[in-house]
Order: C-alpha cells, then structure tokens, then sequence
C-alpha cells in the first residue's frame, strides 16, 4: 500500500524525533556544564564541589550551614554540595569518575568499590591521618593523630588492600525503636515505654486487640522486609551467644566463622536443637506475629508510611531516618524514642548478663574522600578536617540528627538515646556455609516466622540438610580460597615492596607490616583452615569444647583453692 | 542529511579534539617506571605490570638495581596473573637474578618467591617435601637474611598444616633451637607464634600458654599507628585467645584474670567485653563454691 502524504511526514518526525530530543538534551547539558566551568574558570574563588547521597532532613541544611561556617573562616574558597538520589549515585560517581570530572569530595558507599577503582580515583590520606586535626586545637584531641579522634579509629576509611586510609567518616550509625506516644498512651493507658521483652510484647497484645477508627485492629509494629531484617540481626541473633562456647573452635572470642560453625556441627559439639537457637527463633516468630499480614513483600517506606499513618504504634529506625519521622510526624502525634526492649534469656554463665543489647560496633558512617582529579585537594581536606573536627562534627551532627563520629564531640540530648551499646552480646550463630545451606536457611526461616511449620519441623528439616549441603557448600568455598589466596599474596607482595622503598621514618613499620600480613593473612589462616577440615573430614578429634575445663585445669583449679592462692 | 552522516561528523570532530590534545610522551626514569609498574600491580592490571617490567629491563643494564627490581616485579606480575600454577617463565627471570647477582638482597628474595611460587596453592596431603627443600635453599644460601626468616616461618607452617603430632614436634624442637639464639625480639614473636601453634597441636597447653604470653608481651604484637588491621582485630583476639587457654585449659586463673581485665582496660569497647567479664565473674563463681562446698557445678560445664 502506498502512504498518504500526512502518514510520511508523521514517520518522518516519528523516525527523527528521538536523535532530536537526544541533541537538544546533550546540547543542554553540555552548555550547563561549559557554563559552569566557565564561571569556575573565570572566579578567582576556589570552588569545592561535594557529592553525596544523603537526601534525609538535616543533612543537606548541616552541610549548607556548615559551608558558610567555613567559607567565612576560609575567604576564596566556596562549597558547592550536589546531593543525589540513592539509587543514582554509584552510577553518578562512576560516570563522573570515568569522565574526569568528579566532585571535589564524594561520599563513600552504596556500591562495592574495587581496590583498583579505589586506588585510581581517590586520593590517600594516610599522611594527614597520622598527624593532629588543626581544627581541634584548644581540645583534649590538640595532639592527637587525626584518626584516633574518631569513634572508629577511621577504620571504616582503610582500606585494607591498599594499606591506605581513603575515606573519613562525619557520624557513627545506630538504631533504636521511634514509637507514637499519642497511641500508645491511648491505647495501653500508660505512659513510659516498655523495658523488657516481656513488657513490649504484652503492650503489643494490649494494641493488637484495639480497633482504628475504621474498625480495622492495629498492627503493633510497623513493618517490612528490611525492618525484620534489622529486628532479627539487633534483637534477636544476640539471643545465640551461648552457642559460642560450643562452636567458638578458634576460640578468638569473636563472631562465628562459617568453617568453625560447620566442623562444630560436623563433630557433634552443637546441633539446630541448641536452646539459644530456639530463643532466638521463636523471638523471631514472635516479633513477626505483631506485624502486618504480608510484611516480608512490604517496603521500607511502606513501613514508615504505616507509622506515619498511625497504623501501628513501634517503628524500628537507624538513627538516619530520625529527623525525617519526626518531621512527618509533627503535628499529628507525639512521636518519642525508646531503647530495645531487654531481657534475661541467657543461661549459663552469662545468665546475669542482659540479652536485650547487642554489642553496636564502633564503626563510622557518612565516610567521605577526596578524589584524585580534585583541583584542590588540600582544600577539600581541609574542609573535611573542618567537619570531623570536635567542635564542627558535634554541630554537624545536631543539625542532622546523627550522632557524631568524633570523640568528644557534644551529642544532642534527644540522640543521646542512640549511643551505642558496647558492653553487649554478639551473635554466636551462623547457618551458612555457602549459596545452598544460604537459600535453604532463608527458605525455612520465613517458612517459620510466618507459622507455617513447626520449630521442630524446621530443626528437623534442616539439620540434615545443612550438614549434607554443607559438603557441596564446602567444596565450593575450597574453590574460591584459591581466589583468596591469589589476593593475599598479591597483598602481601606490594607490602614487600612498601618496605623495600620505604622512607628511614617508616621502614621499621613498614616491615612489621609486612611480617605481620605473612602471620594473620597467610599463616595463621591456613593453619586453622586446616583444623577445621580436619575436624571436618574427621581427621582430628576434639577431647572437649573449647570453654570446657580440661581435667588438667580443674586439678589446677582445686590445687590453688585449696592452697588459698588468688589475686 | 542521513542519520549516518550526522554520526561520521560526530566521529570526526571527536577524533580531532582528541588529535588536537595529543602530547609527545618523554620516557620516564626507571624509577619512576618502576613505581608505576608496582601500581599495576597492586591494582590487579598483570599484564600492564609485566609489560612495565620488562620496559625497565629493557631500558637499564643488569648491573643496575633497576634492572633486577624490574626482574623481580616481572616475574612476579607472571605468577599473580596465573598464580595457581608455577610460571615457568617467572623461574627463569628468577633464576637469572641469582645468576646475575648472587650476593644481592634481591636474589635472597628470589630464591625464596620461587619456594612462594612451588607453595602457594598447594593444600591439604599434597607431597610438600619439594617445598621444604625450596625453603631449606634460602636457608642454607643466605642464612641470617629477611627472605630466610621468612622461609623458615613457612617451611614449619608446612610441618603445622599436617596436624600430625611428629610433626608439631619437630616444629617446636625447631623453634625452640632457634630461639635459644635468636637475639631480634620481632623474630621471637614470629617463632613463639609458631610454637604456640605446635603446642596446641601436641595437647600442651602450659607449654602454649607461656609463648603466647611472650607473644603479648613482645613490641611486635604492638605496631604503631599505620597497622589498623593489627590494632583492630588480632590483639583483641590474642588476648582472648592467652586467656581462654590460661582459664579452661591450664586452670591458671590469676593468668586468666589479668589477661581479660588487660583486654577490658585497652580495649573497653571491644566486642569480647562482655564475655570478659563473664568469664571473670564465672571464676570468681567457682572459688567462692570450691572454697565454700568443695564442689563446682561451673567447673563441670
């Protein structure tokens, strides 16, 4: 058939018209850029631009405010920041990067950067850390190295491959549960928020049996996917801290490793039917039973919204999404803050320890680097100097609503709730040896939180099946410690190198760099692996559990009682 | 004008503003090829490493220092890009620095990469007498350097891997030797550690405990600002690790005690806390029972 005229040229612009909206979209961005190279080019102003992706109240104001601070102490310099939205700015920062036009300073994180990306685009700071903050001057920190001013030891901002400090973090994380108070005086007819375990569960069955407005009964706790992640990983996995007495192998004290997990259950030390697993699995069960129906397909901001609508009455929140509750809140109901609730379910002898709190490392966020192509780099050190400083990170951090990631800093009395538990738990458990006993774990745990089989029946179900699975899980992390190995010597190969050249100053260390990587990366590592499959294959076998008194000890024990001695 | 010709234009003008940046590229010193060529390395680029080392033996003479550095980091961006198997290639660059210089440090540490090399990624009941006489080379050619402290740390781990207790035996005997004349305290920690190791391996936890105790107390268990990694994780654990063997192992509790109240003291945020103090209040438990009834419930957990 032959088109009619109107049908070609409606075609015709049909065909054209996207390269024309792709020409005039890249003419326009291209002028907005050249414009601002232009006006950057043309001031005689030092321009230090900021990316990040912290788009919670307060942050955007704490930077602005913070900026003047410094641009009037700091004449010829001005801050530019440039916030971008959470799922653009890996992407953001890669193009940039890649174009050679990044910003002066990029928040570090929301994508797993390589040590090559690491080391071609941001800049070391390992020779600032080391020396004192000139910003604290006049404070206990005067004479301090910079990264010891910080909660973390700026440990978040190593990078181990590198051997380099890369990144300085502005706050430190936590969570904490925000509750409306309007509805929970409302509803349970008191007015301080429940202590215990035993006390927020009999609230949650109080409000559960209260009907809203539109006859609908409440949902205790607001909830979602991400939320029960974070009820299970800060309330409930600490419950299993006894199990570490039966599968701590290494016996480092630490968190348990998956190998040593697995020769515990391989050796008949510990099975699924341990008590601590089961606390910690009906806790989760029950934490579950006060959400709302289909909550593991819900979304975080679906969660806050249920809050926010005063559907429900807890809300477990990190301590970045505080302002903005509060903000949405305002106005409709009192909103107030409360620690987790605590409670005494450990045996043994942790038995006069509380269970409710997790250990919350001391560990950075909002790590911020300056990247190689930087203009300025010293500037833009400086001014992250500025804000990790003990007087600036305190008033960074009380306009955002964080809590400070410098010690010292002055913490805003409504955060004061958030300071981290040190003197805590730990989780004594893992059910992963790999991708298989990972799915199946996953796979029965939401089976279970949602009343669809039996403790027993998931005891039952996956016992077997983690240690068969286990063995195809194991060959598999054989395979990969090959990979990790390659790594190791290649670290420890630019170590040697480090040392080689290394400065009269920093030779000696640089050495005990190096001999150190040989014992904790390569050595020390290999030997333990081996035990563990030894254990494993059955090759080795264990006379006790590792916190058990050897026969030998209790003698000696009962020799120096008996002869009075003690320190 | 076709969509085609639009996008030869584009082309065009692109490839002339990149003609027009085109700078004359200097060759730079060794030195600084040698840098980068570590900085490829380091960033996993082997192949930009391999080709940079051979541009630096290319551009100096064997008897420069460059020249076997360039050598050296050669062979070595050889293994790491296939570091699984022994690079044939990598040997010969290897051994041609030992032939070339034999009296120099660099040759020390290629004889002992090539035991690296031969060690590596072997595992489990592999015949590793091959490699023990790797190392047993760079003992017996350069005895008292850097590379054969290093290959006699891995030559006992060799021993120690096969969890044998003939084995752990001979590697305490052999630290034990050695220590009896080792004056550098940063080597005594190394040896002290392995002998820790034998001693677990042999059921001989007095024995374990006084190395790992020695191991504390030496300065090398306390690097200095830049070794986070040290610092954050291994002396936490280390003190854990004393302690644990000191209370149910050995039943020392005045060891025990003064171990984790170190741990609590220096590193009172550390995640072992509360375990620390567990344990402490369990021995506390257990005496004032012995003292009172003469029996424990605790001490048969």
């Amino acid at each position: 058939m032959i088109p009619t005229r109107p049908t070609a040229i409606f075609q015709g612009v049909t065909n054209w018209s996207a390269l024309v909206v792709i020409l005039i979209a890249f003419t326009w961005s291209a002028s907005g850029i050249w414009q601002r190279q232009q006006a950057e080019k043309s001031s005689s102003e030092i321009v230090l631009r900021i990316g990040h992706w912290q788009l919670e109240t307060g942050s955007r104001e704490a930077f602005t405010q913070l900026a003047r601070e410094y641009e009037k102490r700091t004449p010829g310099v001005k801050i530019i920041q440039e916030p971008v939205p959470e799922t653009l700015y890996a992407l953001w920062g890669f193009a940039h990067q890649l174009a050679g036009d990044p910003p002066d300073i990029l928040e570090r994180g929301l994508a797993t950067y390589s040590p090559s990306y690491e080391a071609r685009f941001l800049m070391p700071l390992t020779e600032y850390v080391n020396h004192p903050n000139p910003y604290n001057r006049n404070t206990d920190q005067e004479t301090v190295p910079w990264r010891k001013t910080l909660v973390d030891g700026m440990l978040i901002g190593y990078n181990f491959d590198l051997a380099e400090y890369v990144a300085v973090p502005l706050a430190s994380p936590s969570n904490r549960i925000i509750y409306n108070r309007t509805l929970y005086k409302q509803l349970t007819g008191k007015d301080t928020p429940p202590a215990t375990l035993e006390e927020f569960f009999r609230a949650c069955e109080i409000i559960g049996g209260k009907k809203q407005p539109n006859g609908r009964p409440y949902v205790p706790i607001a909830n979602s996917r991400y939320h029960f992640d974070t009820w299970v990983r800060i309330v409930t996995d600490v419950l299993t801290l006894p199990m570490l007495d039966r599968n701590d192998l290494g016996m480092d004290g630490g968190t348990i490793d998956r190998l040593e997990q697995f020769a515990a259950v391989r050796c008949g030390l510990m099975d699924f039917s341990h008590p601590a697993l089961r606390d910690k699995l009906e806790l989760a069960r029950r934490i579950a039973g006060y959400s709302p129906p289909g909550y593991l397909g819900l979304s975080r901001l679906d969660a806050v919204s249920q809050f926010i609508q005063q559907k429900s009455v807890f809300l477990i929140i990190g301590i970045w999404d505080l302002r903005g509750i509060q903000k949405q809140a305002f106005g409709e109901f009192e909103s107030a803050l409360m620690d987790f609730p605590s409670s005494h379910p450990w045996k043994g002898r942790y038995k006069d320890f509380d269970g409710g709190f997790v250990h919350e490392s001391n560990i950075g966020s909002f790590p911020l680097s300056v990247t190689r192509a930087s203009k300025n780099p010293h500037v833009a050190v400086d001014f992250i100097q500025f804000l990790s400083s003990v007087e600036y990170n305190g008033e960074f951090n009380r306009i955002t609503g964080w809590m400070p990631s410098a010690i010292g800093a002055e913490i805003a009395s409504e955060t004061e709730i958030f300071r981290r538990h040190t003197v805590a738990g730990i989780n004594g458990f893992t059910p992963y040896v790999g991708t298989e006993t990972t799915i199946k774990w996953r796979e029965l745990f939401t089976q279970f939180v949602l009343n669809q089989i039996s403790l027993e029946g998931f005891i039952a179900q996956f016992g077997p099946y983690y240690e068969v699975a286990g063995q195809r899980d194991l060959k598999r992390m054989e395979a990969e410690w090959t990979q990790w190995r390659a790594e190791e010597v290649r670290l420890i190969c630019t170590n040697w190198r480090w040392a080689m050249t290394a400065s009269t100053e920093e030779k000696a260390e640089a050495w005990r760099l190096y001999r150190r990587a040989i014992l904790e990366r390569e050595i020390g590592p290999d030997i333990q692996r081996a035990r563990m499959l030894g254990i494993i294959r059955g090759k080795t076998t264990l006379d006790r559990s590792p916190y058990e008194y050897s026969e030998f000890a209790r003698a000696n024990i009962r020799r120096a009682v008996q002869s009075g001695t003690k320190e | 004008m076709q969509l085609r010709q639009i996008v030869f234009i584009l082309a065009a003008c692109l490839y002339m503003i990149g003609c027009d940046q085109q700078e004359t590229l200097e060759m730079p010193a060794p030195k600084q090829l040698l840098s980068g060529a570590w900085r490829s390395l380091q960033l996993k680029d082997f192949t930009a490493a391999a080709e940079q080392f051979q541009e630096v033996v290319k551009s100096t003479n064997p008897e420069c220092d460059e020249y076997l550095e360039g050598l050296y980091g050669w062979a070595m961006s050889l293994w790491l890009a296939s570091p699984v198997q022994p690079s044939p290639q990598a040997a010969a660059l290897l051994d041609r620095i030992v032939a070339l210089r034999e009296d120099h440090e660099l040759a020390a540490w290629s004889l002992l990469a090539q035991a690296r090399m031969k060690s590596a990624f072997l595992s489990g009941d592999q015949d590793w007498n091959t490699v023990r006489a790797a190392y047993q080379k760079v003992l017996d050619r350069y005895p008292n350097s850097a590379p054969a402290s290093e290959a006699f740390l891995y030559q006992q781990a060799t021993w120690l891997s096969t969890l044998k207790k003939e084995d752990a035996q001979a590697v305490l005997d052999a630290c034990d030797r050695k220590l009896a004349t080792e004056s550098d305290p940063a080597q005594a920690f190394y040896l002290h550690q392995m002998r820790a190791m034998a001693c677990q391996t042999l059921g001989d936890p007095v024995r374990q405990l006084v190395s790992e105790l020695k191991c504390l107390e030496n300065p090398e268990s306390k690097p200095d600002m830049r070794i986070h990694l040290t610092q954050a994780k291994a002396q936490p654990s280390a003190y854990w690790h004393a302690a644990v063997i000191a209370q149910y192992s050995v039943g020392d509790f005045a060891t025990a005690r003064r171990i984790y109240q170190r741990l609590i003291e220096e590193w009172p945020e550390e995640q072992r806390v509360l375990r620390a103090q567990a344990a402490l209040a369990e021995m506390d438990q257990i005496e004032k029972e012995l003292r009172g009834t003469g029996k424990s419930e605790l001490l048969q957990q």
